[in-house]
Formats: structure tokens, C-alpha cells, sequence
């Protein structure tokens, strides 16, 4: 007993050794005063990208429900801006979501709750941008389509052979299929850019994954332990 | 910041790799303690309410940045300023605790950084959103385990040194 206090005791001196270097503002400060500030300039850039896309998905939509009075006749083609407007809005309310959330993040909240407000966050993001994925699929080819009926009056999707627009979809289905394949060989290769890397993380799910452990380890950490199991100093 | 220095300092040395990384969680520590300083709970201890935004800000920089570690070229080490006549021994010994600190999990580490800088149970359940019980059962299997991995390291060196 008195052996393991006293091996206890040299991690806790060793610490006590080190602290006052380790504190030591030589040991920091020469070049503080000209580093890039990244974390504040990231914060910001996220909320500016989140309400860019707010903005832009609500701008979208109008134009769309704009061109829904239109097709109200044909129903194949209301069908078809129908499916664009529901898209395009569940895309932006995630968008809206997220930009609400990461307004709220509280840094001096205790660390469990701000972490699992962020790994959160990052969750909702990561789902945002794997649902826009998946709608450019469906979306790549009617949403101009659509757009452009509204903003010039015109009847294109009407010349539009709904067969050759469903092929589009299914090519569209297949491509994505095959990337989500490729992606999960390529996912753990170093060496890639931010891009690349965000692109074949959501593809592959595979931060997804990393977000939801994250989550399930902060649950664990907070989680009470049994009594029973529960010893005190 | 100039109170708290030397616990920011120690914060951003256990979630940094080398002086740039301490730099910039430092700089970030300082524009998010500047931020929520209305905000401030009068039912905490200053030094608990420093320590929450700056391990907050620690972990979560260690997180965003650690891709950005991949391929870092190996000269661009931890550096810690001594000219004690005993450094070399010291440099040992901080190796030594930096290789038990990085072996912990984030709200380990915080955990045992926040006991050796001498706060209590109660006061690290505040910092970290847990109840004191809790704490002193997580500090155990922490000790525990930092015991064990001393225990392996230096029976290491022993066998290392008589060969």
C-alpha cells in the first residue's frame, strides 16, 4: 500500500516538477503576438458559409414555389417541382439548423456539454452535407430545369421526356453509388487535400461514425457510476 | 490571463504538439475568454470558470487541427525553454509525463490536469459537468492507470540499463 501511494506520488511530483517550466511564458509567447489567429477566423467562416447557404436555399425555394402555379395542370410536372421544393427546403432547414446551433455554443459551459454540443454540431453538418449530396442527385438535373421555367416563363419541362429525366436520376443514383464504393477504399489514404478529404468522409460516412463515438464516449464519461463500484479518496 | 497564466500555459501544453500549436490554442484561450466574459457564473471560482473555456477551447482545437498533423516534418517537436544545468534529465522526465498525458483520453486528460493543479472533486465536477462522485472514481482508474504505465516504463529502462 505504502509502495503504490509512493508510486502515485511521482507522477503527481513530477508534475509539480515540471509545472513551473511548462507555465513558463518563454516556453510560449515569442512568436504569439504574429500567429494567424485559425479559430477565430474558422468560427466566423463557418456562420458566414451557414447563412450563405440559408440565404441561398431560401432564395431557391421561392423561385421554385414561384414555378409550382405553373405545372398545377400537368400532374407528372407538378410532381416533379413538387419533389425540387420539398428537397430544396428540407436542405435549407438543416442549413437553418445548424446555423442556429452553432450560434448557441457556449464556451464556458462545462466541458461535457459544450463537447457534446459541438460533436452535435458537427453530426448535423456532417448529415447536411450527405443530404446534398444525395438531393444533387435527384436535383441535378429538374432544378435548373425549374428554375429556369420560373425566371423566364417558359414551358421547358414540358418538352422534357420524363423517361430521359428519370434515366438522369438513376445515372445520377449509380454514380453515387460507385463514389461511395470508391470512397471507403480510398477513405484512410494520407496525404489528401481538405477538400478531397471532406468529400470522401462524407461519401464513405465515415465522420459520421467518428461524430456519433465521439458522442457515445462523452455519454460514458458523464454517465454516474454504480455505487457499488464507486470509490472515494 | 495574467492570474491564470501559468494554468492557460500548462492547459495548452497538454493539447499541443509543438510551439506553434501552444500559440494558437493560447491566442484562441484569450478571444473566447474576452468573449464570455459577461457571462461569467458568480457561483464559480474564477480559476473554474477560466478553466472550463480554455480546456474547451483546447480540446476542441486539438480535434480540428489533429488532420493537420499528418505529414508534419519530425523537427517540429514540443519545446519546452530550460537552462537549468539538469535539462537533459528534465527533458527525460517531461517526455516521460508528455507520453502519460497523451496516452488520455481528452476529459481524462482534463481530468487529471485539473487534480494536479490542485482542484477539488467538487470543483473539477464543476469544470467538467460532472458530480464529485464521479470524479473520484474516474481519478482512480486514471491513477491507476498512469501507475501501471509508469510501473512498465521505468522497469523498461532498468532492463534497457543492465543489458
Amino acid at each position: 500500500m505504502h509502495d503504490e501511494m509512493k508510486r502515485e506520488d511521482v507522477f503527481e511530483q513530477m508534475w509539480a516538477r515540471q509545472a513551473a517550466a511548462l507555465g513558463a511564458p518563454a516556453a510560449t509567447l515569442p512568436a504569439a503576438s504574429g500567429v494567424r489567429p485559425i479559430g477565430r477566423a474558422g468560427q466566423r467562416v463557418f456562420l458566414a458559409v451557414r447563412l450563405l447557404e440559408v440565404a441561398l436555399g431560401a432564395a431557391v425555394l421561392c423561385v421554385v414555389l414561384m414555378a409550382l402555379p405553373a405545372h398545377l395542370d400537368a400532374p407528372r410536372q407538378l410532381l416533379v417541382v413538387a419533389i425540387v421544393a420539398v428537397l430544396v427546403a428540407w436542405i435549407t432547414a438543416q442549413c437553418a439548423v445548424l446555423f442556429h446551433r452553432a450560434l448557441r455554443v457556449d464556451w464556458s459551459a462545462p466541458v461535457v456539454e459544450l463537447q457534446r454540443a459541438i460533436e452535435r454540431l458537427r453530426l448535423a453538418e456532417y448529415r447536411a452535407f450527405k443530404w446534398a449530396l444525395l438531393g444533387g442527385v435527384v436535383l441535378w438535373l429538374p432544378l435548373p430545369v425549374v428554375l429556369l421555367d420560373a425566371l423566364t416563363g417558359g414551358r421547358l419541362l414540358e418538352r422534357l421526356d420524363l423517361g430521359w429525366l428519370a434515366a438522369n436520376v438513376f445515372l445520377g443514383a449509380a454514380l453515387l453509388g460507385g463514389l461511395h464504393r470508391w470512397s471507403r477504399r480510398h477513405v484512410e489514404r494520407a496525404g489528401r487535400s481538405g477538400r478531397a478529404e471532406r468529400l470522401l468522409d462524407a461519401l464513405s460516412s465515415r465522420h459520421v461514425r467518428r461524430a456519433a463515438e465521439r458522442i457515445a464516449e462523452l455519454e460514458q464519461f458523464a454517465a454516474e457510476p454504480p455505487a457499488a463500484t464507486s470509490r472515494q479518496e | 490571463m495574467q492570474r491564470h497564466g501559468g494554468l492557460l500555459r500548462r492547459i495548452a501544453w497538454a493539447w499541443s504538439r509543438d510551439d506553434a500549436d501552444r500559440d494558437d490554442v493560447l491566442q484562441e484561450i484569450a478571444v473566447q475568454l474576452w468573449r464570455v466574459r459577461e457571462r461569467i457564473d458568480p457561483r464559480l471560482r474564477e480559476a473554474s470558470f477560466v478553466a472550463r473555456v480554455a480546456l474547451n477551447v483546447a480540446i476542441s482545437f486539438q480535434r480540428r487541427e489533429r488532420r493537420h498533423r499528418v505529414g508534419r516534418a519530425a523537427a517540429d517537436v514540443d519545446h519546452v525553454a530550460d537552462a537549468s544545468p539538469c535539462a537533459g534529465e528534465r527533458d527525460d522526465e517531461r517526455a516521460r509525463l508528455r507520453a502519460a498525458i497523451d496516452s488520455l483520453r481528452d476529459l481524462d486528460r482534463a481530468l487529471a490536469l485539473l487534480h494536479l493543479e490542485g482542484h477539488d472533486h467538487a470543483a473539477i465536477g464543476e469544470v467538467l459537468g460532472i458530480s464529485a462522485a464521479n470524479v473520484a472514481t474516474k481519478w482512480w482508474r486514471i491513477k491507476t492507470r498512469l501507475r501501471e504505465q509508469l510501473v512498465a516504463k521505468s522497469m523498461e529502462e532498468r532492463r534497457c540499463t543492465t543489458r
